[in-house]
C-alpha cells in the first residue's frame, strides 16, 4: 500500500517564515515535487503530531486531511474554541498575567491546532498560558502581513 | 601530490556543512594541508525581516535554528532593549537566562552524546549507529556499552531540559516569553520549585556522567589534545547578565590572540565581514554588521559558501564555549579538539550551578515587563552568546519598520571561509595538520570539525536544479 510523503515544519508544508518577500524562492514540497503530501503544520511542529502520524502510517490507518493537508485529527478545532482563557477578561497590555490576549494580536481564533489541550514539552506549557499571544504557526498564512501583536 | 577529500554533507551536526581537504604526507605524516569549509545553504532571514514590525523580530530570528532558537531570541530583543531604552526587571533579566540556560544545557548534552561520541565509539549493530566508520575505536568494550547507556540516557535529559525551559519559556524550541521590555511569564512559586526539581536532576547528569565521559575521553584520545589548534585567537561578546544593567555577566566579553598574554576588549566597530570567497555581492565586502548587507550572488567565481568571513581587525576568531571559559578564566589547558569538548562540559556544569543561584533571585509579586513607547527612527545591536558562541544582532528601525537587520552567527565565525587576505576561517585553519590515516575514512578531519559544535542553522532541504526529488513510500 503506497501512501503519500509525510512532511513536517511550515517551511516546507506552506511557507512559514519564508512567506512573503520569500528571498530564497521556497516552495512547499507538495509544489516542488507534484506529490500529494500529508501536511504536519507548525513552527515548529508538535512532536506528538509527527509521530502518531508516522504511527499511523507504520500500522496502516487512512489519516483524514483537511484542505491544507493537515490531520484532521489535531487540526479541526480552533485553539480559541480550546482556549482556558476564552471568556476571561482582555489584558490591554502586555506584562499582566492570566488574561485573554485577544486585544495583544492573538491569532487563536483564526488557528486550528490542539495547544491549549495537548500543550507543549509533555504538558509542561503553552503560549498562551505563558501569556504569549498565539501567533498562528499551524496555518498556511504563518507568518502573515499583520504584525504579531496587532489586533486581529 | 595532494589528495583531496570531499565531506559531504557532514552529518553529526546541525544544518548543511561540507568540506574539502588537501591531503598529503609531511614529514613521513599523511596530514591535511589545507581546507575548504563551506556552508551549503542560503535562506535570508536578514531579508526577510525587512519592513516587518520591530517586535516581531525575535520571533523571525528564533526560527534561524531549532537546537538554538532561544539566543536569537534573546539577542533581538537586547537589541530591541536597546532601540526602545527599555531596562527590564530583574525577574525577567532572571527568567530569560533561566530560559537560556536551560538551552545551553539542552544543546551541550546533545552535542557530546549525540554529535561528538559517535565519532569515538562503535556504536550498536543497528541503525542508526550503523553503517558506521571503523577506524580508531579505542574504548574497551565494558566502556562502550557504559557510554551508548549514558547516550541513552541523555536523550532524556535535552528532553528535560526542554521542558526545564518551557516551565518560563512557554514551550521549547521557539519560546515565545521573550519580548522587548521583558518577559511574558511570571515567576510563580510552584513554577520556581518545578524548575529547581528539573535543574537538580540535571546538575546531577552533568556532575556524575557528561563531566567523568568527557574526562574519559580526553584520556583514552589523548593525542587530540595536540589536535586542531587553529589561530588560538579567541573571542566572546559574554552572556547572563547578572545585574539589571548588563554591566557584569556570568561570561564577560573580551578576546586573546595566540592563546596568550591579556585578555583584551571587544570593540564592535571592529568586526567587518568579508565576502570575498562567499556567494554575495562584492559590492557588500567589509562592511560592519551595522552597514552590512545581504545581496546573494551565485555563481560567483572563487567563492565556496554562503556564510560570509567575519573578522577582528582583519584576524578570525574562534568562538565557543572554549574561547567563553578561558576568556572567563574558567578554563585554560589548552586549545585543541579535547580541550573544546572539556571546556563545554565544564561550562555546562557552570551554567547549571548559576542558575540554581539566579533561581533564588526571582520575586513572586513582582513585574516582568517594563513598558515603553517606539521611536520612529533608532539603530541598535544586542550582543549575546549561543551555546556556539558569540551571536549579534544589528537592526536599524525607520518610520516604525525594521529597515535594517545583520546577524553574524557564532558558526559564521568558526565555520568561515577565506577573507579577502585569503587567511583561513577558524575550522579551516584548525584542520591543517591534522593527521590523516585512512583516506577513505578521515576519522581526524571529522573529530576536528565537530570540537567546533557547528550549527549552520536548520533549513528547509532545498532541491538542487537538476536533481530529482526523493520519494519515500511506507507500507
Amino acid at each position: 500500500m503506497c501512501w503519500p510523503i509525510s512532511r513536517g515544519q511550515k517551511c516546507s508544508g506552506s511557507r512559514g517564515a519564508a512567506a512573503p518577500p520569500n528571498p530564497s524562492g521556497v516552495k512547499g514540497v507538495s509544489a516542488a515535487t507534484g506529490e500529494n503530501i500529508i501536511n504536519i503544520a507548525g513552527c515548529p511542529p508538535h512532536p506528538d503530531w509527527i509521530v502518531w502520524a508516522v504511527a499511523q502510517l507504520l500500522i496502516g490507518q487512512n489519516i483524514p486531511l483537511d484542505g491544507n493537508g493537515r490531520p484532521t485529527q489535531f487540526f479541526s478545532r480552533k485553539v480559541h474554541d480550546l482556549c482556558p482563557r476564552k471568556d476571561r477578561e482582555k489584558a490591554e497590555r502586555l506584562g499582566l498575567d492570566g488574561g485573554c490576549l485577544k486585544e495583544l494580536g492573538c491569532r487563536g481564533p483564526e488557528t486550528k491546532a490542539n495547544c491549549p489541550t495537548l500543550k507543549w514539552n509533555n504538558g509542561v506549557n503553552w503560549c498562551v498560558e505563558a501569556n504569549a499571544p498565539c501567533l498562528g504557526c499551524t496555518e498556511p498564512t504563518f507568518s502573515g502581513t499583520n504584525p504579531f501583536y496587532k489586533e486581529l | 601530490m595532494a589528495i583531496k577529500i570531499v565531506l559531504d554533507p557532514i552529518t553529526r551536526l546541525e544544518g548543511h556543512l561540507k568540506i574539502e581537504v588537501s591531503v598529503e604526507p609531511v614529514k613521513g605524516t599523511q596530514q591535511v594541508v589545507d581546507a575548504w569549509v563551506t556552508g551549503t545553504l542560503y535562506r535570508g532571514f536578514e531579508t526577510m525581516l525587512i519592513n516587518r514590525d520591530p517586535l516581531d523580530a525575535q520571533h523571525f530570528t528564533q526560527r534561524i535554528c531549532g537546537v538554538c532558537p532561544v539566543p536569537h531570541g534573546m539577542a533581538a530583543v537586547m537589541a530591541l532593549d536597546k532601540a526602545l531604552q527599555v531596562t527590564p526587571p530583574s525577574n525577567a533579566r532572571i527568567m530569560r537566562n533561566l530560559v537560556l540556560g536551560a538551552n545551553f544545557i539542552q544543546s551541550h548534552i546533545l552535542h557530546f552524546y549525540h554529535l561528538t561520541l559517535p565519532d569515538f565509539l562503535d556504536g550498536p549493530a543497528m541503525p542508526p549507529w550503523q553503517p558506521s566508520w571503523k577506524a580508531d575505536k579505542r574504548f574497551d568494550s565494558a566502556t562502550t556499552q557504559k557510554l551508548i547507556g549514558n547516550y541513552i540516557k541523555a536523550i532524556d535529559m535535552t528532553r528535560k531540559a526542554n521542558e526545564m525551559g518551557a516551565i518560563f519559556g512557554g514551550r521549547m524550541p521557539d519560546p515565545p516569553t521573550y519580548i522587548p521590555g521583558g518577559f511574558t511569564s511570571f515567576p510563580k512559586a510552584e513554577l520556581v520549585s518545578k524548575f529547581g526539581a528539573y535543574l537538580n536532576e540535571l546538575i546531577d547528569f552533568i556532575t556524575n556522567s557528561y563531566m567523568k565521559d568527557a574526562e574519559n575521553l580526553a584520556q583514552v584520545y589523548g593525542d587530540y589534545k595536540g589536535i586542531g589548534r587553529g589561530y588560538a585567537n579567541l573571542l566572546a561578546f559574554g552572556v547572563f547578565d547578572q545585574d539589571d544593567q548588563g554591566r557584569t555577566k556570568l561570561f564577560r566579553s573580551g578576546r586573546v590572540s595566540g592563546g596568550a598574554g591579556t585578555i583584551q576588549p571587544v570593540d564592535t566597530k571592529a568586526i567587518f565581514e568579508e565576502v570575498s570567497y562567499s556567494w554575495y555581492n562584492n559590492n557588500t565586502n567589509h562592511l560592519t554588521p551595522a552597514q552590512g548587507e545581504t545581496l546573494p550572488l551565485y555563481p560567483k567565481n572563487q567563492a565556496y559558501s554562503w556564510m560570509k568571513a567575519p573578522r577582528y581587525l582583519g584576524n578570525a576568531y574562534e568562538v565557543g564555549s572554549l574561547a567563553r571559559m578561558w576568556i572567563n578564566g574558567n578554563y585554560r589547558n589548552g586549545i585543541s579538539v579535547m580541550d573544546r569538548h572539556q571546556a563545554r562540559a565544564k561550562e555546562t556544569l557552570t551554567i547549571g550551578q548559576a542558575m540554581s543561584l539566579w533561581l533564588t533571585q526571582l520575586k513572586t509579586g513582582q513585574s516582568v515587563f517594563t513598558s515603553y513607547s517606539l521611536p520612529s527612527t533608532v539603530q541598535a545591536y544586542g550582543l549575546t552568546e549561543a551555546p556556539r558562541g558569540a551571536l549579534g544582532h544589528w537592526l536599524e528601525i525607520s518610520n516604525r519598520k525594521i529597515t535594517h537587520y545583520q546577524i553574524v552567527t557564532p558558526t559564521c565565525w568558526n565555520a568561515s571561509p577565506r577573507d579577502s587576505q585569503r587567511l583561513h576561517g577558524p575550522i579551516e585553519e584548525a584542520l591543517i595538520g591534522t593527521p590523516v590515516k585512512n583516506i577513505s575514512e578521515p576519522v581526524e578531519v571529522l573529530r576536528v570539525i565537530h570540537s567546533f559544535d557547528p550549527c549552520l542553522s536548520c533549513a528547509v532541504h532545498i532541491i538542487r536544479p537538476g536533481e530529482g526529488s526523493k520519494v519515500f513510500h511506507i507500507g
